[in-house]
């Protein structure tokens, strides 16, 4: 028979935790009941009093009412803190519809942006990049390049003077003369940076970028050239892109190409940009005048190359569509914000 | 260039493109004479007849406008209404009908003007493009031919064609070589002009005394005295030829010269042999201060390596580019001298070049002209003088040609084409291509020639160059595409280049947009802001005194290279401010410029400096937006970049003369590792003010060259602590002219091995603490690698602290 004392208290307690509102609440109880100094513990002292044959059972009897205690005691405390977990985020709810101050990341120029396009397509075929000097010597931007003084080719680039031997590079190609000069072929070099005509009207910028390839190796022809220019254009327009070449002249290289390739905006259909004609003119190239080699002093036909150049401005235009070339400079932050980064 | 088509016709048969110019454009395009325009005027004036005015009477709804019968074609009358008040019954005008697109894309159409129908438009030169102003409609002669469209009454029944014709083809700079290029490309015969030699038993020599002293920059001379001619107007075909391509008519003399330029591409000079002093030419080099003045009225002073023609009296003419105001043919002349020579091109570009004198006559010799042909085009240019102008022609003409020009022959084998073109070249076509080009072929081998190409082909001088030839009358498109193969193992790119990448990388992850300015600027406004330039070099930002000036700058706006990287950055801010960007974060890495200066080269020299400028202005705005100084802001980038770039040993202080533009209490240098590289700093408040900025504007510019010495540095790893870090705070009071850098680098200093991090977490002053006082509240993390932190190790590191705190800028704990 159990004791009546161990039952009331076992009653009381189970009511209470029932009772519990919450955790904290429940806790208590447990004190009350189960702690150090709690009815069960304090149960436990009444033993003492109790004759030797009942003592046993009435330790017993304990044990197992802690043991009931316990276990009511577990499932109503995950029960209470389930319902405060609920409760705690129902209070913690935030409204994510909300935007709050963002860190914007900023943007790469387009300009650098399209040099970096470039560039990256270039290394995968071996290409490695090159900057060199804005204020170049005459003989680098003019004499090397089979531009001899009071030349008519001369007047093709409208040259800013620093001094008698000085001038601020008219195109990147010194780099060229640079590379050829100071490595050794074989080559594959791209140069860019600002370049500086003087020259300003709606088209034109007196100081813009150039992005250009040479290629130097023992046996080189124009179907490489080409070749490699159309790999580029697909990879920078898009794929399915043609790539023309048509006659023309620069001095430094012979046979000289104009190069078009299929307008990327209209697919070939004609409109504003290629003046319906379905065509863009991006750069011009051709196989390197044995005259170049020769101021470099390369031995040719030993070594032979090709290199072709494109104005960057003009690429970035054509690709996101820019509608006035004054937009670069100006650096405003609503033209910069358009060209993300991307992954 | 302008070539006229019908005037094309004359030398070679190109009626076939009439109907589709596009055909003959592409024809041109692909040989590599890209036409850039082509004007028809007679498709511009489609629907434009010459009509008759049977009848003017009113409008009845409107005083000003006029209701007119106007005659369209034998027996056919439409009504017009029309604006103008200067025609009358009877007269001769130009009626655009329904249908015709006048310039300006205005479409004619049938409409009612006031109630009334109005079936077309009589017109003033403006409205067809042909004037600029105009007053009233144009009346026309009496005797045009009702009916008649207007574009063959008026001769604009020509097609022009607008050529870009590159530097090295100065052979097709005429009518004649455009007619002898697209002869080669049709296989088509080309005729050439007839010249008819009939002069008079009188010697143009012994009316003109002439000699050449410098055959090196006149290869050949050809003159030839006419008398009795009579200067007037041109005859209606040479006037409409020439305005065809946009020339004016002078007088029928100098047109004749114009003419036989624009058709042969050899420039000619008519003197009035009266006027020429001593009847005496010679032809020589200028003195230096030699002075003259051309017939445009300028006054040009010689610098002495000028070639001229010369009479008694100084020069006559500056050889090649212009004639002089003192020889010229007027309304007065009688006797002409015409001349005819060869002027070497590198002379006559430089001649042009060095008193900025730009002509016709100019751009054709210093790009080169067949000095076989001077002789004929001279008695072509004789025939037409006479034949417009009267007169008789001399026998006994002068032509010092002294050494005929000849050209080398240039050796060449088909497999060399074949090897640079990418496909198997033709022998036969190889021998065909060159026949046409009017090349001397002389098979040496087989697949090997010997080629002499005409004089009038200054471009073709080696091998390559027939190679492109081959290319270009082929046809570019044959050429193939592959890629080449490559033996050697890539090169390394360019330091600055990927280093300028990551570093851009870096900062738009930090929030700042990059920039493109510029690399010139004006040196007044630059120089306002850049006052003291030992300033700038004591912070490490190399800069000279002076800037480097351009000697031919677009315009005073752009005429220095920059010497900072903060002007033109500064413009940018300003701009994005007024337009309405009220805040942004800028940066630009590029380079600034000096001179170098070497004592033991003489020779001038410059130098790039790689600088970085970074720069934010106005507040973030919206919900939780974190504002706190803006400078700070640009600090933290500063010092995120130096932790990147594994630098450790840097100071962020006011040290020295801070930039004239900068705020005086809100800026400091910076040092890197023992180095000077840069500033930072707030925009002074009277700059922001006299801009009407309303916000804070910052810069942080840093040498870039000296910052990056020696990046990247090799990462290496350290063993990562297996012991919990243990955090003491601190709350030291000091006074506040005092720089909290100054405690923290000590204190840092002091716990030496044992600090993982330390922070500032608080910055205190107010009431709570006496005045000029401030509270300074640090957490600073302290670790060991191989032991838990003991009490008394801490306590031990704690009491260092402290001292240092109290010796480094006499703080004491709170």
């Amino acid at each position: 028979m159990v004791n009546q004392h161990l039952i009331d208290i076992k009653q009381n307690a189970l009511k209470d935790f029932h009772s519990s509102k919450n955790s904290k609440e429940l806790y208590q109880f447990k004190v009350q009941y189960l702690g150090k100094t709690g009815a069960l513990t304090e149960a436990m002292k009444l033993m003492a009093t109790l004759p030797k044959e009942e003592k046993p059972l009435f330790g017993k009897q304990v044990n197992e009412v802690k043991a009931e205690l316990e276990t009511a005691y577990a499932g109503v405390e995950a029960t209470l803190q389930k319902a405060e977990i609920e409760s705690q985020m129902l209070n913690e709810k935030l409204d994510l519809t909300l935007s709050v101050t963002t860190h914007e990341m900023g943007h790469e120029h387009p300009i650098y942006k399209v040099t970096h396009e470039i560039f990256s397509i270039m290394a995968r075929l071996g290409y490695s990049l090159r900057t060199g000097a804005l204020i170049e010597k005459d003989y680098y931007n003019f004499e090397a390049l089979n531009i001899p003084p009071d030349h008519p080719a001369r007047d093709m680039q409208d040259t800013f003077f620093v001094d008698e031997t000085h001038v601020l590079r008219t195109h990147t190609s010194p780099i060229q003369i640079h590379s050829l000069e100071n490595e050794k072929p074989p080559l594959r070099i791209i140069g860019t940076g600002p370049v500086f005509r003087c020259d300003s009207d709606i088209s034109h910028l007196p100081n813009f970028h150039q992005i250009e390839g040479m290629c130097i190796d023992k046996k080189i022809s124009m179907a490489d050239l080409k070749g490699t220019i159309s790999f580029f254009v697909r990879e920078f327009f898009g794929p399915g892109l043609k790539t023309r070449f048509r006659p023309s002249f620069f001095p430094f290289t012979e046979p000289s190409a104009e190069v078009d390739c299929s307008c990327p905006i209209c697919k070939s259909k004609g409109c504003s940009l290629c003046k319906q004609t379905g065509w863009i003119e991006i750069g011009g190239c051709g196989l390197i005048n044995p005259k170049v080699f020769e101021h470099a002093k390369v031995p040719y036909p030993e070594w032979q190359g090709f290199a072709f150049g494109f104005g960057v401005e003009r690429m970035a235009i054509i690709k996101y569509g820019v509608d006035d070339i004054r937009h670069f400079p100006k650096n405003d932050v609503r033209f910069l914000k358009q060209f993300s980064a991307g992954v | 260039m302008k070539i006229s088509l019908q005037w094309l016709n004359d030398f070679v048969d190109v009626t076939e493109f009439y109907q589709d110019t596009q055909k003959l454009a592409d024809l041109l395009t692909r040989a590599g004479l890209e036409v850039e325009d082509i004007q028809n005027k007679a498709k511009d004036f489609q629907n434009v007849v010459i009509g008759h005015i049977l009848e003017k009477g009113k409008h009845p709804n409107a005083d000003k406008l006029s209701l007119c019968q106007v005659e369209i074609a034998p027996g056919k009358v439409e009504q017009i209404v029309c604006g103008a008040q200067n025609h009358k019954q009877g007269d001769k005008v130009i009626v655009a009908l329904a249908g015709a697109v006048l310039p300006g894309n205005f479409a004619i159409k049938k409409a009612k003007v006031r109630d009334v129908e109005s079936n077309g438009m009589l017109c003033s030169y403006k409205e067809l493009g042909l004037a600029t102003e105009s007053e009233g409609i144009a009346i026309l002669d009496p005797k045009a031919p009702v009916g008649q469209s207007f574009a063959e009454f008026g001769g604009y029944d020509d097609i022009v064609f607008e050529l870009k014709v590159t530097p090295n083809r100065a052979d097709c700079l005429s009518h004649y070589g455009l007619a002898r290029e697209i002869g080669c490309l049709l296989n088509k015969p080309v005729k050439n002009p007839e010249v008819q030699k009939k002069f008079s038993a009188e010697s143009t020599k012994s009316k003109i005394k002439l000699t050449v002293d410098n055959s090196e920059l006149c290869p050949r001379y050809c003159g030839r005295y006419i008398t009795g001619v009579k200067i007037g107007d041109s005859p209606a075909w040479l006037k409409r030829r020439l305005e065809a391509i946009g020339m004016n008519s002078i007088n029928n003399v100098v047109d004749v010269t114009n003419y036989v330029m624009l058709e042969m591409g050899q420039p000619l000079h008519a003197f009035d042999a009266s006027l020429i002093g001593g009847q005496t030419i010679k032809i020589r080099n200028a003195s230096p201060g030699e002075k003259f003045k051309t017939l445009k009225d300028q006054d040009v002073t010689f610098k002495g390596d000028e070639l001229l023609i010369t009479d008694s009296n100084g020069a006559v003419a500056l050889a090649g580019v212009i004639g002089g105001l003192n020889s010229g043919v007027s309304e007065k002349t009688q006797n002409i001298f015409l001349e005819a020579a060869n002027f070497k091109a590198m002379s006559v570009r430089k001649s042009s070049r060095q008193h900025g004198i730009e002509t016709d006559s100019a751009y054709r010799f210093s790009r080169g002209v067949d000095p076989s042909q001077t002789h004929e085009i001279m008695d072509r240019a004789v025939n037409l003088i006479l034949q417009v102008a009267g007169g008789e022609a001399l026998g006994d003409h002068y032509d010092i040609y002294p050494k005929p020009v000849t050209k080398s022959p240039v050796k060449i084998k088909v497999q060399t084409i074949s090897d640079r073109l990418g496909y198997q070249a033709d022998a036969k076509l190889f021998e065909q291509y060159m026949n046409g080009l009017h090349c001397k072929v002389d098979r040496l081998n087989e697949g090997e020639y010997s080629i002499t190409p005409p004089l009038f082909r200054f471009d073709l001088e080696h091998d390559m160059d027939l190679v492109e030839e081959y290319a270009r009358l082929k046809g570019y498109e044959h050429i193939t595409e592959t890629l080449p193969s490559f033996a050697a193992e890539p090169a390394k790119h360019d330091e600055k280049y990927t280093s300028n990448h990551k570093l851009s990388l870096f900062l738009r992850g930090e929030g700042y947009d990059q920039a493109f300015n510029y690399a010139f600027l004006n040196e007044n406004e630059e120089s306002k802001w850049i006052t003291n330039c030992e300033v700038f070099n004591k912070l490490g930002l190399t800069m000279d005194p002076q800037a480097i000036k351009l000697r031919n700058p677009l315009s005073e706006d752009l005429n220095v290279m920059r010497r900072s990287m903060v002007y033109p950055v500064w413009k940018n801010i300003r701009e994005n401010f007024h337009a309405g960007n009220m805040s942004g974060k800028l940066f630009e890495i590029g380079s600034t410029f000096t001179k170098v200066t070497d004592s033991v080269r003489p020779e001038v020299a410059y130098k790039e400096t790689r600088k970085l400028i970074i720069s934010a202005w106005g507040e973030d705005f919206g919900l939780y937006a974190k504002n706190y100084p803006l400078v700070y802001k640009l600090k933290s980038t500063l010092e995120s970049l130096f932790q990147n770039l594994q630098i450790s040993a840097y100071t962020v202080a006011p040290i020295g003369d801070a930039p004239a533009y900068l705020h005086k209490g809100q800026w400091a240098a910076i040092n890197v590792e023992g180095k000077a590289v840069g500033y930072i700093g707030s925009v002074h408040p009277v700059i922001l003010a006299d801009e009407k900025i309303r916000v804070p504007v910052c810069f942080a510019e840093i040498n870039l060259d000296l910052l990056l010495a020696g990046q990247p540095r090799p990462t290496k790893f350290k063993s990562v602590s297996a012991f919990q870090p243990v955090d003491r705070d601190f709350a030291f009071v000091m006074e506040s002219a005092k720089m909290v850098g100054d405690l923290t680098k000590e204190v840092k200093k002091s716990v030496g091995a044992n600090l993982q991090s330390m922070t500032v977490f608080d910055v205190y002053e107010g009431d709570k603490l006496p005045a000029g006082q401030k509270s300074v509240a640090l957490r600073v993390r302290l670790h060991s690698q191989d032991q838990a932190l003991t009490e008394a190790m801490i306590t031990e590191i704690t009491q260092k602290v402290v001292t240092a705190a109290q010796k480094s800028v006499g703080a004491n704990l709170r």
